[in-house]
């Protein structure tokens, strides 16, 4: 039953994926990409990861998406121009991926693919005493895994301090009066006028 | 071959975002979403390895990737913005003036 | 995974119920249209230029500062179902965490990237 629902939502994935790199409004592949990663939330709730599940929804379509949304009205593209150099480009992509795919294949063997003996964090032995997928995250993130913790921390002030800098624009458009620099003015500053 | 299927997934959902990458020059939004794809691709690995092996860390990793993945978005868009802002395009081809 | 089968009904019924009353309304409802009605009418004049018309960077970076504070929140929620068993290097270093990213706050603070005026 499981893997009738994982085919179907991958199937989903796959074609609204490519829906997102074709379509001619910026709008739209936002859009796509919000039901792409709506379906993957629902695949990684099969695969046992609901606290994932949930975040890739508040994260990627509560808060990328709709930062993506904002940029593509913001910078208000006209839609004719954008799909130049589409066959000059395409067969050469199409090479590549054609590599990729079979070097993939070349390398997993799946007949015998080495599956590791013992694990680092088991999920099955502590899923006997924990019941809830976020305890168990949380039971490791803080102690074991501190330190991806803390450079997730750092990644993030990063993004902050990166966003501001670049975006900010300092230059003050409104037309107003500063009276601390009107207090700060010197005679010898003035014109006067007879 | 059943318990790879994510496998398969993964790597069709990355050639459909390095796909994206080739074939749209003139636009540098779907650019950046195809690197959201390829990033998606990696988290369902992430996750299926974990799923298949019972092993918590990969869920722990993708949500490190889920972060890399949100300053990325952030980064990226302001660059963007302020390319749009000096040189009213947003296609690849028109960001060539870091060649000095 | 039992435990989502609700959810999942609840899904099938949302999405009958609008695709529903979607197009139950296109098919079923009378429509008269002529014209003059369904042309754009902006206060009785023509309207001036595109609707999609751009708006401020104040705008995006508020969008920027809700997604780091997300991300926050989501880092959170972990730590507070676990925090009675993770003892004190837990809590340490959530600390740590919220000081680095109380920086960043303190920055944007001062730089300005919150006032409307």
């Amino acid at each position: 039953m499981t893997i009738y629902f994982f085919y179907f939502f991958s199937f989903l994935i796959i074609s609204s994926s490519i829906l997102v790199i074709s379509s001619n409004n910026a709008v739209h592949s936002v859009l796509y990409l919000i039901f792409t990663f709506f379906n993957s939330a629902i695949l990684f709730l099969l695969m046992n990861a609901e606290f994932l599940a949930m975040t890739i929804v508040i994260v990627y379509v509560g808060a990328i998406a709709v930062l993506f949304l904002f940029v593509v009205m913001m910078l208000n593209i006209t839609e004719s121009e954008i799909k130049e150099g589409f066959l000059k480009y395409f067969p050469f992509g199409l090479i590549l991926i054609a590599i990729f795919i079979s070097e993939l294949f070349l390398v997993f063997n799946f007949q015998n693919f080495p599956i590791p003996e013992n694990v680092k964090i088991n999920v099955n032995e502590a899923m006997l005493t924990e019941s809830s997928n976020t305890k168990l995250i949380g039971l490791f993130l803080y102690t074991d895994y501190f330190i991806i913790f803390q450079i997730s921390g750092f990644i993030l002030l990063l993004a902050m301090i990166g966003a501001i800098v670049l975006a900010q624009s300092d230059e003050r458009k409104l037309k107003s009066t500063s009276s601390i620099n009107q207090k700060k003015v010197r005679k010898k500053d003035i014109i006067k006028l007879n | 071959m059943e318990p790879f299927n994510f496998l398969i997934l993964s790597s069709l959902l990355f050639s459909v975002g390095f796909l994206g990458i080739f074939i749209n020059r003139k636009n540098l939004i779907t650019i950046l979403m195809s690197i959201e794809l390829m990033l998606l691709s990696a988290n369902i690995n992430f996750i299926g390895f974990s799923d298949l092996l019972g092993d918590l860390s990969g869920q722990i990793f993708s949500l490190f990737i889920l972060v890399v993945a949100a300053a990325e978005a952030a980064i990226g868009l302001a660059i963007l913005t302020i390319f749009f802002k000096k040189s009213n395009s947003i296609s690849v081809d028109s960001i060539n003036r870091l060649k000095g | 995974m039992n435990e989502y089968i609700p959810i999942l009904i609840f899904l099938i019924f949302a999405f009958l119920l609008s695709f529903g009353a979607f197009f139950f309304s296109i098919f079923v409802g009378k429509k008269s249209s002529y014209a003059e009605k369904n042309s754009t009418y902006e206060c009785g004049f023509e309207p001036f230029d595109d609707s999609r018309g751009r708006f401020e960077v104040k705008f995006y970076l508020v969008a920027i500062l809700f997604i780091i504070f997300d991300l926050e929140i989501i880092f959170l929620f972990p730590w507070a179902v676990a925090f009675s068993e993770i003892g004190l290097f837990g809590f340490l270093s959530m600390m740590f965490f919220l000081f680095v990213l109380t920086i960043g706050f303190v920055y944007e603070w001062m730089k300005g990237a919150l006032d409307w005026s």
